[in-house]
């Protein structure tokens, strides 16, 4: 499972979402959490942060969408390999394949539980952590 | 002399092509290699999802493309094209070369129990596993200019090909503020700013796993929609003239209620 010390990146236009996806994460023992409220205030956050280890991405935001950075991301010399969940309520079968096949290494649906977001990351961690340790 | 036995003809098959950051005729004639034989009635897609800039020297390569297909019966689309290159494509006539494919115009679908279920359950599934609140689904009823006790509600917009209409997922106070309790982990006394789009999530994951079903299922193409939060004391929302359905729902927080309306674009 990842280190209870990196720095995760949690990214959604709800105040409500981000509050309690930080709450979930505290009770997970992840404390160290920055926070963005669309694609464009987390590409900025990413600019100049370059220690954010994980991002957990909604998908349907204003001014970018979470898909929209993602394909940023892995264009980027630096994030390209950064791990990326989407936490989201877009639950189209045609969007999560699209969210795959774009780069995303994992997708948690809302509602979600605190036993299904430590399940996704400690998939996700599984299926990354070779590539984060090169 | 016998005739000869007609060859079944194959299949109209699929073709993907995930475009690269800046497309060039050198890229879309390398498409176009792979694309020899192709049987009658097959579908080229250009993904456009990572371009940043399409160069004008390959529109003839693309008008190459399109018009051999076209010789085979067979089509080029488009796909995620973002609105910069959606203006340009347009703008230089080459937009039209791609096969833009009108959907059955469907009718708008009754607010019947097909349509109506998985919002029930939607609202069900997202009050216990992200407030831990249990709730119940009383009976669905045609809101007729009936006043209800709303203090806040989430209000989204239906939007699909064949009709349009809008979801509100309606809250007394008392009622919303303890769902919060649930949401938070701790009590809540106002519905301050900090909290309010609580109301508005939780029609995001109302919807969100609704439209999946109805698009999957039924293939109605909801299209995606953000929410917004209208806060007030007694709040009323009009009734347009569309039927307006209400379903009710009770729970140990209180009650509240959805409210969809639907209206034909015919």
């Amino acid at each position: 499972m990842f280190d209870n010390n990196i720095k995760i990146l949690v990214i959604d236009d709800m105040m409500t979402i981000r509050k309690i996806v930080k709450k979930t994460l505290g009770d997970m023992n992840y404390k160290n959490i920055v926070e963005a409220v669309d694609g464009v205030n987390a590409w900025d956050v990413l600019s100049k942060d370059k220690s954010i280890n994980l991002v957990l991405s909604d998908w349907n935001m204003p001014n970018m969408t979470g898909l929209e950075l993602l394909v940023k991301i892995r264009a980027d010399a630096y994030y390209k390999t950064i791990p990326f969940i989407f936490l989201t309520a877009e639950a189209d079968i045609a969007q999560v394949k699209q969210a795959i096949t774009s780069g995303a290494d994992n997708y948690v649906l809302k509602p979600f539980s605190l036993e299904s977001l430590k399940t996704k990351m400690t998939e996700t961690y599984s299926k990354v952590k070779t590539r984060i340790a090169a | 002399m016998t005739a000869a036995k007609k060859l079944p003809q194959a299949e109209p098959k699929q073709f993907n092509f995930q475009l690269h950051e800046t497309v060039s005729s050198l890229h879309i004639e390398n498409c176009a290699r792979q694309l020899n034989n192709i049987p009658e009635g097959s579908t080229v897609t250009f993904d456009f999802l990572k371009v940043n800039s399409v160069e004008k020297s390959c529109y003839s390569s693309i008008n190459r493309l399109r018009n051999l297909l076209q010789k085979n019966k067979s089509f080029l689309k488009s796909e995620n094209l973002s609105k910069a290159l959606h203006a340009q494509l347009k703008t230089d006539g080459v937009l039209v070369l791609f096969h833009e494919q009108k959907p059955e115009s469907k009718p708008a679908p009754k607010l019947d129990v097909k349509f109506i279920t998985p919002f029930i359950t939607g609202t069900l599934n997202a009050l216990k596993v992200q407030a831990n609140v249990e709730a119940k689904n009383k009976s669905p009823y045609l809101k007729d200019h009936q006043n209800f006790d709303v203090d806040i509600a989430g209000v989204l917009s239906l939007v699909s090909d064949a009709f349009v209409g809008s979801i509100s997922l309606c809250f007394p106070k008392m009622t919303f503020l303890k769902i919060c309790e649930g949401l938070f982990g701790e009590p809540q006394a106002e519905i301050t700013p900090d909290i309010q789009d609580a109301a508005g999530e939780l029609l995001n994951m109302i919807f969100g796993a609704a439209k999946a079903e109805l698009n999957d299922k039924n293939n109605y193409e909801i299209k995606r929609a953000l929410p917004t939060v209208i806060v007030g004391n007694s709040l009323k929302l009009k009734q347009s003239s569309g039927p307006t359905i209400v379903l009710p729902f009770e729970s140990e927080a209180g009650s509240f209620h959805l409210e969809i309306e639907i209206v034909d674009k015919g």
